[in-house]
């Protein structure tokens, strides 16, 4: 969808057009949930998020801002809304453990890594990131989004974005080596 | 720069501008350490890209879609509702309401204003008729009225008869 179609939807949801919000819904829900769900992990869950992030915009759509995109906008409260869940969730320890236990994986056959099996073993890693440090990682490097979005999304200086990022590479890289045991990720 | 600053650039590679990009890619050609290290964050950001590239999209689209679309059909009830909130954000009105409160401060602030002046004047000179409550005037009339009282105290007893009242009235007259 091209920035001035997506901007005539906006301008009639905010007259109370259901329709024009069902198509920016449709357009959009697909990168919410993705965001949503590299946070959680949680099928479940990232619905959840990715609904209430829509119904949040519905209902506050009217202070949209045209220098944002439309984009940036959900992306920062689908992440805001993941990171709350997370925060609740470690206070409850119901993170989801559904990813096997990644040395089991490498130990047993490392030769058949699979990117499924290797995209477990990053998230089990990014378990282990700060908050801010993950939201970075998750967004810059699996989300692919351009560095200067990250920083609007997660409002962050410049030189803070790259901060969070290089921690988060390095400790992902160094659990990577761990896991391969100094083979230099000759395996990936 | 030594090899430890070099290897933060390194890692963040991707977000160099083409400038410091060369500056690495100098340092790693005559520096085997780096150019180790180059090379396997090279691979971990290919790996990376990979875990990227396969979509995580959920299991019912339209499913979801509908879901949202509900609860917020349930928030757009009343029309009503919506359309006072975008007249709360319209610029027009907002312009509308302040200068409206503006003219209702400014009314009542020399409403008071003329309130305090007529009364001072009031006070200063007051106008026929009118009654004035002074302390001072108050505690002297009321004296004047207790010694007119006392005056018919002595010919007003319970234990005279009424003869005697009269004859002690007209006497205190004459």
């Amino acid at each position: 969808m091209d920035q001035e179609a997506e901007l005539d939807l906006i301008k009639k949801a905010m007259k109370g057009d259901a329709v024009a919000f069902r198509l920016l819904v449709e357009a959009h829900q697909g990168l919410a949930y993705s965001i949503a769900f590299r946070f959680t992990r949680n099928e479940q869950e990232s619905e959840d998020i990715v609904q209430e992030a829509f119904l949040k915009i519905w209902k506050n759509i009217l202070r949209y801002e045209r220098e944002f995109r439309f984009k940036t906008w959900l992306s920062k409260i689908v992440t805001n809304l993941s990171l709350d869940y997370l925060k609740s969730a470690y206070k409850k320890n119901n993170i989801d453990k559904n990813a096997n236990d990644y040395t089991m994986i490498a130990t047993s056959d490392e030769n058949k890594l699979e990117a499924d099996e290797l995209k477990g073993i990053v998230y089990q890693l990014a378990e282990q990131l700060t908050k801010k440090q993950k939201a970075v990682f998750v967004l810059r490097d699996l989300e692919q989004l351009e560095s200067e979005e990250v920083c609007r999304i997660l409002q962050l200086s410049n030189g803070n974005m790259k901060s969070n990022l290089y921690y988060a590479r390095l400790k992902i890289k160094e659990g990577l080596q761990k896991i391969y045991k100094n083979d230099e990720l000759q395996r990936l | 720069m030594n090899c430890n600053d070099y290897k933060k650039s390194i890692f963040l590679y991707a977000e160099l501008s083409t400038l410091e990009k060369a500056e690495v890619d100098m340092h790693i050609k005559g520096c085997d350490n780096c150019f180790a290290l180059f090379h396997a964050t090279q691979k971990m950001q290919i790996s990376l890209n990979r875990i990227a590239q396969v979509k995580v999209a959920p299991e019912n689209a339209a499913k979801l879609t509908r879901a949202i679309m509900t609860k917020i059909n349930g928030t757009t009830a009343s029309k009503w509702h919506h359309f006072f909130t975008l007249s709360f954000h319209s610029p027009s009105l907002k312009i509308s309401l302040s200068l409206l409160s503006a003219l209702i401060i400014v009314t009542f602030s020399l409403e008071s204003f003329n309130h305090s002046i007529l009364s001072k004047q009031f006070l200063k000179q007051p106008s026929q008729g009118s009654v004035t409550l002074d302390s001072k005037v108050f505690r002297e009339k009321a004296s004047q009225r207790k010694g007119k009282a006392s005056f018919f105290v002595d010919c007003l007893s319970p234990f005279k008869s009424n003869q005697y009242s009269l004859e002690c009235l007209k006497n205190k007259f004459k």
